[in-house]
């Protein structure tokens, strides 16, 4: 059965793709990242949810990123104190699928600070989507994570 | 989809408004563990989440709330371990983006596998 996803809410597109795709798998990429705001904080690692990156790729049922931007700006103003433009987020159309590193790149924007993938403009390379085996597995010295500028 | 619409759900003996239901059910939630790998096991509504640092995860919402989720009920835990326990963080009037800090007996940030954490509210 073929489901029209763009006309329920978003959190509702979620329930209905849940119940009828179990057991997704892991995502084969994470986005390692810096803060220029906080240069004494190790690096962070996000990957992305089996659930949102199967939706990513089935498209027609996430939002274009822009959405999550002007309601970002929104909520940077002063006084801020409730979204009253969340109509964006589920009757903007959706995106078509994207292939996983197109995923990859959505989830840059949704998900990690303007100041790493937008702004920053020093020297040090502060953000790579690597594949997942190239992430640590011994944590002994986690916060000690830098990102490998001679590998960048 | 059908819809069935009720101001009040009961089972001929109790009953609640429906804004109970709706505002009740947690509106986001995930597991994961963080002790080697950084793995997400399940969620519903979360679009990312982030390895921190030793012990800390961020959980990314794919439908925002509608106001900073300081505002609504979180809950979580870390781990199976005695003693071990966890908190939230969030940053400024943030309604996309959740922080949970495991830590174990003694207060010290410690990794764990078997971490959930869910958030009750409005969304956007």
């Amino acid at each position: 059965m073929t489901v029209d996803y763009s006309q329920y809410k978003l959190w509702e597109r979620e329930m209905i793709f849940k119940d009828q795709h179990k057991d997704l798998p892991q995502g084969n990429y994470a986005i390692l990242w810096e803060d220029p705001a906080d240069p004494d904080a190790p690096a962070k690692v996000t990957r992305p949810s089996p659930t949102w990156l199967a939706m990513a790729m089935h498209g027609g049922i996430l939002p274009p990123v822009e959405v999550y931007h002007k309601l970002a700006e929104d909520e940077a103003k002063e006084g801020f104190t409730r979204h009253t433009q969340g109509h964006l987020l589920h009757e903007t159309p959706p995106v078509g699928p994207m292939t996983e590193e197109e995923a990859m790149e959505y989830l840059v924007q949704k998900d990690i600070p303007p100041q790493v993938w937008r702004d920053y403009k020093g020297n040090r390379q502060v953000l790579k989507i690597v594949p997942v085996h190239l992430i640590p597995t011994n944590r002994e010295f986690r916060n000690a994570w830098k990102i490998n500028q001679e590998a960048a | 989809m059908s819809t069935i619409n009720a101001q009040n759900y009961g089972d001929g003996t109790d009953s609640v408004p429906a804004s109970a239901v709706l505002q009740g059910t947690a509106k986001a939630w995930a597991a994961w563990d963080n002790d080697g790998t950084f793995t997400t096991r399940e969620t519903y509504n979360v679009s990312s989440l982030t390895d921190d640092g030793v012990g800390i995860a961020s959980l990314n919402i794919t439908n925002s709330f509608s106001l900073s989720i300081l505002n609504y009920l979180m809950s979580g835990m870390s781990g199976g371990a005695v003693g071990a326990g966890c908190h939230f963080t969030i940053a400024g009037t943030n309604s996309n983006t959740m922080q949970i800090v495991g830590h174990n007996a003694n207060g010290a940030d410690t990794d764990f596998n078997g971490n959930s954490a869910g958030c009750s509210g409005d969304l956007a």
